[in-house]
């Protein structure tokens, strides 16, 4: 039963800090095994969902689950990893004591402990410093050792908070490697991020976040949705074509200086089909240019009117 | 269970690896020493100028143990207040608790955990000191304090009356806040409790009502009274020719009050951190 349930369920979360509305209504369902990318520009509320997913923060209303468990029962956490934005730890502490702590406080027993924490310290490449002090660490080396900490319980559900934000380019490859073997491994990654070329590149679905709310859920990879888009420059732009063109793509941009029409579609399949169709209802047809949809461009034309920092 | 004795293992391991525990062991060590030496020499002479061992002797002996006591009594609030004034509010502001939080544990589970790690080590602490000055006492001139044992734990309930009062504003305040606080808090008990013993010798109700007042605001000092008073030969009390005389002794009442006021103090604290946002 618990097998069944999706790795994370939201409801209607919510959170107000006094005046100000930090997540407005989170509803949404992540599947087992996805890599899921929740992506806005900085203050969209992206930490404060994980926050209150994770019970560090009540939400106002709402509710959610993990793995089938509601967020307020601390055990739904038991298969679950955790990369906090601010990766900041215990610095008088070792880094296999910090990991072993973190496998102490998952109930796991002494010799797997044991086993798990040079694996871990291997996997994120900190086998050296295994019997350093964490003040010693750079931001880097703490960033890797919080990823490993994440993963000491072999987690079904991992929620990493700006992951790379710390690392060097060869850190991120590390991370992208890593969470591609989670992935294969068939855990659920619940990867949180402002930056638009590592959703690109690790996640399965992503979800654009501006104002604190979902705006947008796409596939992405394979199954890529909504990801082209169609310019039609035509002799005359009447109200029939707009209408009719409307079967293909739900949002049709009229620009009647150029006489130009954008159709977002969601693949090329029926681009045949409308080229024919314009021409046989007597429209003389310029040029059809399909381009296909960057991540880039579908993030600005889903919340750019909403983004007021910075994005990166 | 489990998850409260792991966090308060950390919060010993901490306070091992800060040295906050060997700072406050080498210089407990060298408190005893040189109150060894001091009460040496005083004993001395005490015994040249006594006619022989009577009760003025032993009253003069109990005078420098209550002394020694009284110093450790301050210690022990002033440690308990420095040692968990940053142990919540310090982890939350550092973002530390975060990794731990999201753990399948109880927020009440990592406080009682570090109440428990930070009460064990105050306690041993004050046992270790007080217990190093009467056994001196009691090697240099064979002087036994009555109800040691008692009263170096009510010692140390004092002090864990104060931890718990520290750990509760950790839950909300800044630790600059909390710890200023604390510090009034025991400031009101202490001098509501010197109010009361003035009040009592010149038969004053109201001062007398005033030290009470404070005693229930914040138990700490009548605690300590309740060690002074059974520590101390009923003939000092009853004279109040020591400055640690006890006019009048706390009732049973008030050990009861002060349990209870402890006990509600931790659960407001795991209540008060339950519920914020960390």
């Amino acid at each position: 039963m618990v097998q069944a349930s999706p790795a994370i369920e939201a409801f209607g979360l919510r959170k107000v800090y006094g005046s100000k509305v930090a997540v407005d209504s989170l509803t949404l369902t992540v599947e087992r095994g996805e890599v899921f990318g929740f992506l806005g520009p900085n203050g969209a509320g992206k930490t404060t969902s994980v926050k209150m997913l994770l019970g560090l923060a009540q939400p106002t209303a709402g509710e959610g689950k993990l793995l089938g468990l509601p967020i307020t029962d601390p055990r739904c956490r038991q298969r679950v990893g955790f990369l906090p934005e601010h990766f900041r730890f215990h610095e008088w502490l070792r880094a296999d004591e910090f990991l072993d702590l973190h496998g102490k406080l998952h109930g796991l027993p002494k010799e797997v402990r044991a086993r798990r924490v040079p694996e871990l310290l291997e996997l994120v490449g900190l086998t050296e410093a295994a019997e350093r002090r964490l003040g010693t660490f750079s931001k880097g080396m703490l960033q890797r050792i919080g990823l490993a900490q994440a993963l000491i319980n072999e987690p079904e559900l991992v929620f990493l908070d700006e992951p790379t934000s710390g690392l060097d380019p060869l850190g991120r490859r590390m991370v992208r490697d890593i969470i591609r073997h989670l992935r294969e491994r068939g855990t659920t990654v619940f990867l949180n991020s402002h930056l638009l070329s590592e959703v690109e590149i690790t996640c399965t679905r992503v979800a654009f976040v501006a104002s604190g709310r979902v705006r947008h859920i796409t596939s992405l990879g394979e199954h890529q949705d909504g990801f082209i888009q169609v310019d039609l420059r035509v002799g005359k732009i009447d109200e029939g074509l707009v209408a009719g063109l409307g079967q293909w793509s739900a949002q049709v941009d009229v620009n009647t200086s150029t006489n130009t029409l954008t159709l977002h579609l969601s693949d090329e399949s029926s681009l045949p089909k409308i080229a024919r169709w314009v021409v046989e209802r007597g429209t003389d047809l310029y040029s059809l240019s399909p381009r296909a949809m960057s991540l880039e461009d579908l993030f600005f034309s889903v919340v750019g009117s909403d983004i007021s920092c910075e994005t990166s | 269970m489990r998850d409260i004795l792991i966090f308060a293992e950390l919060t010993f391991r901490e306070a091992r690896r800060s040295k906050i525990l060997w700072t406050a062991l080498g210089l407990g060590l060298a408190f005893i020493i040189l109150y060894g030496v001091g009460f040496y020499f005083i004993y001395r002479d005490m015994v040249a100028y006594s006619h022989g061992r009577d009760i003025t002797l032993d009253a003069g002996f109990n005078f420098m143990v209550m002394a020694g006591l009284y110093v450790i009594s301050f210690l022990g609030v002033m440690l308990a207040v420095l040692t968990s004034v940053g142990t919540i509010s310090g982890e939350i502001t550092s973002h530390t608790i975060q990794a731990l939080a999201t753990k399948p544990v109880r927020r009440t589970a990592i406080l009682l955990g570090k109440w428990l790690g930070l009460a064990l080590m105050l306690t041993s602490y004050i046992v270790l000191l007080a217990g190093g000055i009467i056994l001196a006492t009691w090697a240099i001139s064979g002087y036994l304090l009555p109800n040691a044992l008692p009263g170096m734990l009510l010692i140390a309930f004092q002090a864990l009356i104060m931890l718990s009062l520290s750990i509760l504003g950790g839950t909300r305040l800044s630790t600059v806040a909390n710890g200023v606080l604390a510090f009034m808090c025991y400031g009101l008990a202490f001098v509501g409790g010197w109010i009361e013993q003035v009040g009592a010798f010149t038969h004053n109700e109201t001062a007398v009502d005033i030290g009470i007042l404070s005693s229930l605001l914040v138990p700490s000092e009548a605690i300590w009274k309740m060690a002074a008073n059974i520590m101390q030969p009923p003939a000092v009390n009853v004279l109040g020719v020591s400055p640690f005389s006890m006019a009048v002794a706390p009732s049973t009442a008030m050990l009861i009050y002060a349990l209870v006021y402890m006990i509600a103090l931790i659960a407001l604290a795991s209540y008060s951190f339950n519920h914020r946002d960390l």
